[in-house]
């Protein structure tokens, strides 16, 4: 522990700590632009660094994009990511009644608060969790990737077909090259598909092009008459969730639990704990109205959901979300092998990362209150002068990786797709787990086919599989169950 | 009682021609792999994985594109005024992507320092930048900054 703690206090480490954390706070608090898109736009980056470097620079993008989202939830009322849609139900109207101020406050110490839970719990349930992954045989491996593909599916597009769809595809350009078996795929005899797609150009494509594109249509990223932003009164509204402690503790822990659920995701998290504390609260009723303990609930159960995703990422190698995908990819471009064995295989490194985790979470604070008190200024930048400058920035980062003009041409290719499959709401999340899990979701099926082909019975003596198999079915039946249960109560009252 | 709108026309050309993409990629892998040797395990995953996607395709098309047309719901086109506004906002997004193709395009033809440089230079004046000081001072900035980085910190060989 005093060895991790102690490499952590490096001044590179630090210095990328706090860049990354400021680079995360600006990104979520664009609009349009999440933490998967900042992640995946500083990726290439990344490449010069030792896999330590590149997982607390990229972790710290991570932890500050949860928080950047709130800051233009509060200020504008645009939240600038989905997982902060639940802090302007609440932040802007405090907002309105003049205390952004105190709103940014609170939202700070409960993204901070929330996300030091998240990092300590991982730091504590890391290792147990992984040693149960490692009991994880083919099947449950095979069980778990189909679960997260259906969750998103279910959960995140509008349309349940669109969201399978988007799911194949993603696996059918991610087996694209050498099958498993050695024979090749869809590579119409072009030599640069035998390892597939590159993982960074396609990451950066999806994930950042169609924000960028989108974000071309708006002038700036604030507009409207300034507000005044005090910073006696943001260090003030930092204390608050300590006035609220059942519903922060309540709304972290079950951010933590969703962020657990593989593809759930910090929007997920959010909107569930909001919608919890309004009906368990005795203010409940003032929910919506610019109550503070609704900007608790929504901040303390996005940012500590940050915890339980990087847990199932880390133990599984399963995504919870688009930023924890994205840093998947980062791990694939260091040489690691996602699955339950990687925290195992990278012990030391993952160590620091979790020390670094609950530091970044410390180091939230002072960072967010300079960023909030410059949000003003911040955000009045021209949107169409930051574009350009970002272009310039993904097309050097991911021809710099290989040097190959062509990588560059697929990250356009797959950002153009990307951006017409947003628009017709396809799940990109689901085309990017299809693309990273399909290989190993293809490598697992052909594992349990040679392990278990005619005594599919010996599946039955795994409790874990027949745990997840259950689970699987009740996520597929839940959305239907509860529609119908909506329906009946509608009928009769 | 407000009746429930149905998809425009755009929106229908827009559902089809996504949709089209995907059957066109997903119909492009399978027509290659189909000399594949069947009885190894080249195919034991996405054989499955390609039907679905056929089935999801077919699906999909039924539901959002042949169901509006069959039941009428399909919505009159945009005004001439409306289409307007739409091509007005679609402008920044075409010149910004066209500027990229381009970009990239001659990216390795010219010194990465000439080629960033008019990039944002034209860019940013295509969207409306018109001050030559900010426009001229950004674009060298970014280009000079990131052959800086990318030759002297990471060691990277630009054009």
């Amino acid at each position: 522990m005093v060895e991790a703690l102690l490499v952590l206090f490096s001044p590179d480490l630090m210095a990328l700590m706090v860049v990354g954390l400021f680079i995360g706070i600006f990104a979520g608090a664009l609009p349009g632009l999440q933490g998967g898109s900042a992640i995946a736009l500083c990726l290439p980056f990344t490449l010069t660094m030792s896999p330590l470097q590149a997982l607390i620079f990229l972790m710290s993008i991570f932890a500050g994009a949860g928080f950047g989202g709130g800051v233009t939830a509060v200020l504008i009322g645009i939240p600038g990511s989905p997982a902060a849609i639940a802090t302007v139900f609440d932040g802007y109207p405090m907002a309105r009644k003049g205390l952004q101020a105190r709103a940014l406050g609170i939202a700070l110490g409960a993204s901070s608060a929330g996300s030091l839970l998240g990092s300590i719990l991982l730091l504590i349930f890391l290792f147990p969790l992984s040693r149960v992954a490692l009991t994880f045989g083919p099947v449950e491996l095979v069980l778990t990737i189909s679960m997260g593909l259906l969750v998103i599916a279910l959960v995140h597009g509008k349309s349940v077909p669109k969201g399978l769809l988007a799911g194949a595809f993603g696996i059918v350009l991610g087996t694209v090259g050498i099958a498993p078996s050695g024979a090749s795929r869809a590579m119409f005899g072009i030599p640069y598909l035998l390892d597939g797609f590159p993982f960074n150009a396609t990451l950066v494509g999806l994930f950042a092009v169609p924000s960028l594109i989108n974000m071309v249509q708006i002038d700036y990223i604030a507009q409207g008459p300034r507000q005044v932003l005090s910073v006696r009164e943001i260090v003030r509204g930092l204390f608050v969730p300590l006035r609220y402690p059942f519903a922060f503790l309540r709304s972290a822990l079950i951010g933590v639990g969703i962020g657990l659920i593989p593809a759930a995701g910090a929007a997920v998290a959010c909107v569930v704990s909001y919608n919890i504390g309004r009906v368990v609260s005795h203010r409940g009723a003032r929910f919506g109205t610019g109550e503070e303990e609704g900007v608790v609930c929504a901040e303390s159960a996005d940012s500590s959901s940050e915890g339980g995703s990087a847990a199932t990422m880390f133990a599984l190698g399963i995504p919870g979300g688009s930023a924890t995908a994205v840093l998947l990819g980062a791990l694939i471009l260091q040489g690691w092998v996602p699955g339950p064995r990687m925290v195992f295989d990278h012990l030391d490194v993952i160590n620091s990362v979790l020390w670094g985790n609950v530091l970044q979470a410390l180091m939230l604070v002072p960072t967010g209150l300079i960023f909030s008190y410059f949000a003003e200024k911040t955000l009045r930048i021209k949107t169409r002068t930051l574009v350009p400058l970002l272009f310039a920035i993904i097309v050097f980062g991911v021809y710099a990786i290989r040097g190959q003009i062509i990588d560059v041409w697929v990250m356009i290719g797959f950002g153009l797709v990307a951006f017409m499959l947003e628009r017709r709401d396809y799940p990109l999340i689901n085309v990017v787990l299809g693309l990273l899990l399909g290989p190993l979701f293809e490598a697992e099926v052909i594992r349990a086919v040679t392990l278990y082909s005619g005594r599919w019975e010996r599946v039955l003596e795994r409790p874990t599989a027949i745990g997840l198999v259950v689970l699987l079915v009740v996520i597929v039946s839940l959305p239907s169950l509860l529609r119908r249960l909506r329906s009946a109560r509608r009928a009769a009252g | 009682m407000s009746e429930k709108q149905g998809p425009s026309r755009g929106d229908l050309i827009g559902e089809a021609v996504v949709l089209g993409l995907i059957a066109l990629v997903v119909g492009a892998y399978a027509w290659d792999v189909r000399s594949i040797p069947q009885k190894a395990l080249n195919l034991m995953v996405m054989r499955p994985v390609l039907i679905l996607a056929g089935i999801l395709i077919v699906v999909v098309l039924g539901r959002y594109i042949a169901w509006p047309l069959v039941k009428g719901r399909v919505e009159a086109a945009a005004g001439p005024a409306e289409g307007g506004g739409a091509l007005r906002r679609a402008a920044p997004m075409v010149l910004v992507v066209g500027m990229l193709v381009l970009y990239t395009a001659v990216f390795t033809a010219l010194p990465f320092v000439v080629t960033t440089t008019l990039f944002m230079a034209i860019t940013l004046v295509g969207l409306g930048n018109r001050s030559p000081l900010v426009v001229g001072s950004i674009s060298l900035a970014t280009a000079v900054g990131l052959y800086v980085m990318g030759e002297r910190v990471l060691g990277v060989v630009l054009p």
